[in-house]
């Protein structure tokens, strides 16, 4: 296959893999604590820190890392306060990132191609070192999530019950939310900055229509994130278009499908 | 000659930014054995004196003893919270739910093994919810619901169980079964039971002792002759419960007037 033997596309398409083992995943735990918002805002936030990188010639998807991270920890802190709510804290982060995105993307004017494929995604811009950090990244994710798994489908069903067991509920969210800030930024070259909060929500709420218990609904996200993924960058090789849109889009158009034949023994 | 199981001496505890307390010098016993019941108004710290007794939060003043005989590894309370406390929607099978139970005993990263599910499907057996372990939570009635939450809080093998309105939502018949199957837990397996409750029904049906709660405690030892100041409004408010509802007419005297401090 012609697709096969471009170097760059192999290496997206190694990427798409990695990611669709994480993705799901983190997506169930999004899902389930409603952190759909707070995905969007720790992406967002890590615009900033890629354009910030380009900027000043640094490694964008480190100092990326790095902004997302500080992100996670900014929620985390706040849902304990009661002066500010989570969601006005995340709409000021996020913008107020972006916008310093914007600037440093208006200074250096030669980066802004490279930064228009951290927000929507470029294959092309897919290096064999991005696979290595991708690898380590996911693997630190998967790590956490596998060490701390029952603890966190406790807090997912019923956190004032898992206090009550002497679990650290506090440590655990603020695991996720670094789990979530990770998970963003080695997603960022496929996917896009813009694009991979749908890689949070739609897997496991598509899976969700069709299972009941939470083992089958994470290897239901994950075989929908490996079609999806998979499928969106061969459309957007094809199509020349931005692999996020394809991969959102295809990853939309399968989750509304999956709600108009669901069957009717899930719904509640 | 008192065995008691829980003693607390002089706690208070406010929530941050309340101008009063929720809890003010609290001091009681629970007898060993027993189904102690906790009324009072909504807001009076009843979930409040409940989460004290269960380490969910921590006394600003005072301390809680505990003299547990039975757990020598296990930390003796099992804790049922308010029904609303758990995401209906996750996906999470019967079973699932009560081996959350023993989690605090295994210890954070480590693995359900044989034991665990053995100690589950007793729980679940004890609670007559055995044959809905493969069902989704969603799927049961909320009586049944709370039978899974009593089963997860029996599956460590608690000495004391703490119960937040386990009869909210039941249908009459329900509650009847219910309250029936408290007793045998009291009666068969020995436990010592606190049950918050705003059904003033069960407290002479099945309670041993009675702490009206409004930020000030009172213990009555003999649930049948409940009249107590710092519940006065409450039961006042509950008076038609104490005529027309299925307790014995001792319980309200004079015609439901609150007359004296019984104790």
């Amino acid at each position: 296959m012609e697709i096969l033997e471009y170097t760059f596309m192999q290496r997206a398409l190694i990427i798409g893999a990695l990611v669709s083992l994480v993705c799901p995943v983190i997506s169930f735990f999004v899902v389930n604590r409603n952190l759909g918002f707070i995905g969007v805002g720790i992406s967002h936030t890590a615009f900033g820190g890629a354009a910030l990188g380009s900027f000043l010639g640094a490694n964008p998807v480190g100092v990326a890392v790095v902004f997302s991270f500080t992100a996670a920890l900014i929620v985390a802190r706040v849902s304990q306060s009661r002066k500010i709510s989570e969601d006005t804290a995340i709409g000021i982060m996020f913008s107020v990132a972006m916008a310093m995105g914007a600037l440093l993307i208006g200074l250096k004017k030669q980066y802004t191609v490279d930064l228009f494929g951290y927000l929507f995604g470029n294959i092309l811009a897919v290096t064999s070192g991005d696979i290595i950090a991708v690898a380590a990244m996911g693997a630190v994710v998967l790590g956490v999530v596998a060490l701390f798994f029952k603890e966190f489908i406790v807090m997912c069903f019923d956190e004032e019950y898992g206090r009550s067991l002497k679990l650290p509920m506090d440590a655990l969210r603020y695991a996720l939310l670094g789990a979530i800030a990770v998970t963003v930024v080695m997603s960022m070259k496929v996917i896009g900055i813009v694009l991979i909060s749908a890689l949070l929500v739609l897997p496991a709420a598509t899976a969700r229509m069709w299972f009941n218990d939470y083992r089958a609904v994470i290897a239901a996200s994950m075989v929908y994130t490996f079609f999806t993924v998979i499928g969106g960058l061969v459309v957007s090789y094809y199509l020349n278009i931005s692999s996020g849109a394809s991969i959102v889009l295809l990853g939309a158009a399968v989750f509304l499908l999956s709600g108009a034949v669901r069957p009717r023994r899930s719904r509640f | 000659m008192s065995d008691a199981i829980v003693k607390a001496k002089g706690i208070s505890f406010s929530y941050d930014g309340a101008a009063t307390p929720a809890i003010a010098g609290v001091s009681m016993d629970v007898e060993r054995g027993q189904v102690f019941g906790m009324v009072g108004p909504n807001g009076g710290g009843k979930s409040t004196l409940l989460k004290l007794v269960a380490g969910l939060i921590k006394p600003e003043e005072g301390q809680i003893e505990f003299d547990f005989r039975r757990s020598a590894n296990g930390r003796g309370v099992g804790y049922m919270p308010q029904h609303a406390s758990a995401n209906w929607r996750f996906p999470i099978k019967v079973i699932d739910v009560i081996l959350m139970g023993m989690y605090g005993e295994l210890g954070m990263m480590k693995r359900v093994g044989a034991s665990e599910r053995a100690a589950a499907a007793e729980a679940a057996e004890i609670m007559e919810v055995g044959d809905m372990s493969s069902r989704h939570i969603s799927e049961l009635s909320g009586g049944q619901r709370q039978r899974v939450f009593i089963a997860r809080a029996l599956a460590a093998k608690p000495e004391l169980l703490l119960l937040d309105e386990p009869a909210a939502g039941m249908d009459a018949h329900s509650q009847d079964s219910f309250y029936a199957l408290i007793e045998r837990l009291r009666d068969d397996l020995g436990l010592t039971i606190i049950i918050v409750t705003h059904d003033m029904g069960v407290i002479p049906r099945v309670c041993n002792q009675v702490a009206c709660v409004n930020v000030n405690v009172v213990v009555h030892d003999k649930p049948e002759r409940l009249t107590c100041p710092v519940t006065e409004g409450f039961i006042g408010e509950h008076k038609e419960i104490f005529l027309h509802g299925d307790i014995p007419h001792r319980v309200v005297r004079r015609g439901g007037e609150v007359s004296e401090v019984a104790d």
